[in-house]
């Protein structure tokens, strides 16, 4: 009994942390993500978001692209009439999938001389009804013979944009599930957000319609590593403080690697998700200095332990909104309150606070959610019986 | 003669006399000495318990709405057991400071008591009894949507007599248990977070029936309050005043029960008069009656 009072004991002192951050939720908590930046003086915090912004977009991800389309574009090539025509690619919904496959695919189709037909969109079309119209426009071959057909690649950078959750909004995917095993002669190439993908498996069951789905592999503690280096190298980030809390590490393992490691494990390998996290560690240590002739001397930047901030106290109506911008990756608000079937005042109200909460962010009248909040919000919104995402 | 009737007499007295001794003696034992100290103990006991009840009501309705959805539930159903559990004690502290509980004076007190309550408080021992049965049974527990006669409503609370049904009307309608020995019970969701919602719609009998049907799935589809892991159905009547469509769906919380009802209404017919769909006119139904 003892022993096991002494296990228990031991587990809480373990677990205290995780614990202590579960029972606080409490709002001031959450202005945490931008903690570490105001506390770097402020010309510092910029250069390191600019530095941040300029990391390199090709990661490892493209190298399984390639291998899985390779692999089901010559199965279907050899085979047109029974092989799968289309490849989805998943990705979470806080990632630009859409970037990651015009990237990859415009190289891949350069070498394997295949003409490539992409959907030229950077965003939802603002009118509902205009989606199939403006997919038809794009997509649409017309009557074409058997003889004439060229073999092509569609590309659809981001499904999420050819549907909108509303009576009229998937007509796109109608549409789309009518095309894509209309003609053989084309091979399809999805992005697709996790949420959004499962919300149409359970509404229209999209996935019958579609071949293969990637999910697009978690980032390794390696791989951030090396993706952060040039960081790391820039701004002489020191990892001196061993505070890093992360099960399975070796005591001989040097602090940046240990650091990586929980970074890699609370960021789920996303790297969105690792950047938010990587600058919200980032601490500034100012040199002490006896003499004010080395006033001008920068201090050193420390990075603290990577830690994911709670979420406030949501209720019904934020889950709501909240779940909409995950299902859709990315909204404007008249299409968010279309989404959701409120008034517009309504839901600009609600967004106001969320926005103030750092949960949500808006660039250019675009809504996303801060990556940052992603893991936690996921869930939560699956512990309230939203459907979020289901692996095969 | 007369001799013998004074004998009779005074022995019938005596054995009166003994038996009313009997029984003073009796209740001495059942009952210990009731002093004021010991009033005062018992009064303490009810406040505490009284004060224990309702902080934890407090407590477990407070956690049931901080918790995730899915536990809610599941929560709200350790209430009636923490209640049931405080008033046992307190009875049991109170029957131990008052009577004198030995096995012969148990029996007895059990009889009498059973006795009295019997004729006094029948209905409400009744509700009692169909309270602590009701907790095994389960044909309602807190958090439940039912009907039972002509109410419908979420059962906010189990108490020891009856139960606390909020009504659609905001209103809070007290039912003793003792109606579940004789009155039917309907649970929409029986311990679980879904209830179906059922929404009704009328159409003349010449409307497109398959473009209704799309429409009422896709407008349940797209509702934010739909759980869309339960089945969604679309099902047809044909009556003598036009078509009648039931929308069978669930809402993500079943509290959302109206709320949810309303917006598929609102949204459905938002499409309906974009199609230009027609109802079914009063004059048929006052024909067809």
């Amino acid at each position: 009994m003892g022993k096991l009072f002494n296990r228990f004991q031991a587990w809480l002192v373990d677990n205290r942390k995780l614990l202590l951050s579960r029972l606080s939720t409490d709002e001031k908590e959450t202005q945490e993500p931008e903690k570490s930046l105001t506390e770097l003086p402020p010309s510092l915090a910029s250069e390191l978001v600019v530095a941040v912004d300029k990391l390199p977009s090709d990661n490892p991800d493209v190298e399984v692209i390639y291998s899985t389309l390779n692999k089901n574009f010559e199965k279907w090539r050899s085979n047109p009439q029974t092989a799968d025509n289309s490849l989805v690619i998943l990705s979470s919904p806080v990632t630009t999938v859409s970037q990651i496959l015009t990237e990859s695919l415009s190289y891949w189709a350069l070498e394997s001389k295949i003409p490539l037909r992409p959907l030229q969109w950077t965003g939802r079309p603002s009118v509902v009804d205009d989606i199939t119209t403006k997919l038809r426009q794009q997509l649409g071959r017309g009557v074409v013979t058997t003889e004439s057909k060229r073999p092509e690649i569609v590309v659809i950078p981001n499904l999420s944009w050819c549907f909108l959750r509303s009576v009229d909004g998937l007509e796109g995917i109608d549409y789309l599930q009518d095309v894509l095993l209309q003609d053989d002669s084309r091979f399809w190439v999805i992005g697709a957000g996790k949420v959004g993908w499962e919300y149409l498996n359970h509404v229209s069951n999209f996935k019958a319609y579609c071949g293969e789905s990637l999910e697009l592999p978690r980032l390794t503690d390696e791989q951030l590593q090396e993706w952060f280096e040039p960081i790391i190298a820039e701004f002489d980030i020191t990892f001196n403080k061993s505070n890093f809390e992360f099960p399975n590490t070796e005591e001989s393992e040097s602090n940046q690697n240990r650091y990586f490691k929980k970074l890699a494990a609370v960021s789920e390998g996303v790297n969105t998700i690792a950047v938010q996290i990587f600058l919200r560690s980032i601490c500034y240590e100012p040199k002490e200095t006896e003499n004010e002739e080395n006033d001008g001397e920068l201090g050193s930047l420390v990075a603290e332990n990577p830690e994911l901030p709670n979420l406030p106290r949501l209720n019904a109506d934020e889950h709501y909104i909240l779940y909409s911008l995950l299902l859709h990756g990315d909204l404007t608000l008249p299409a968010l309150s279309e989404s959701l079937g409120d008034e517009k005042s309504f839901v600009k109200g609600k967004i106001q606070m969320l926005r103030r909460a750092g949960i949500v962010e808006q660039n250019n009248g675009i809504l996303t959610i801060n990556p940052i909040h992603y893991p936690r919000l996921k869930n939560e919104l699956s512990n309230n019986n939203f459907i979020i995402y289901e692996s095969d | 003669m007369l001799l013998f009737f004074n004998l009779m007499n005074l022995i019938l007295a005596q054995s009166t006399d003994d038996a009313a001794k009997e029984t003073v003696e009796q209740t001495q034992q059942i009952i210990t000495e009731i002093t004021t100290w010991k009033i005062s103990q018992g009064l303490i006991v009810l406040v505490i318990s009284y004060i224990i009840i309702q902080v934890i009501d407090k407590l477990v309705i407070w956690v049931s709405e901080q918790v995730a959805k899915e536990w809610r539930l599941q929560v709200k159903q350790f209430l009636p057991f923490f209640r049931m559990m405080v008033l046992t004690i307190t009875i049991v502290l109170l029957m131990n400071l008052f009577l004198n509980l030995s096995r012969d004076n148990l029996v007895a007190v059990t009889g009498t008591v059973a006795v009295a309550l019997g004729f006094a408080f029948k209905d409400y021992v009744s509700s009692i009894i169909a309270g602590i049965v009701g907790l095994f049974e389960a044909p309602y527990r807190v958090g439940d949507r039912i009907q039972i006669g002509d109410y419908y409503g979420e059962v906010r609370s189990y108490g020891l007599r009856g139960i606390r049904l909020q009504t659609p009307e905001d209103n809070v309608v007290t039912i003793p248990h003792n109606k579940i020995w004789t009155n039917a019970v309907s649970n929409a969701n029986m311990g679980e977070l879904e209830a179906q919602v059922i929404t009704q719609f009328y159409f003349a009998h010449e409307v497109d029936v398959e473009l209704v049907k799309k429409i009422l799935y896709r407008v349940a589809y797209t509702s934010k309050y739909t759980y869309l892991k339960l089945p969604i159905l679309v099902i047809l009547e044909e009556k003598p005043w036009g078509t009648f469509f039931e929308l069978k769906s669930y809402p993500l919380d079943a509290r959302d029960e109206f709320i949810y009802k309303t917006d598929l209404t609102k949204r459905a017919k938002r499409v309906f008069a974009k199609y230009n769909l027609h109802y079914p006119r009063l004059l048929n139904m006052k024909d067809n009656r």
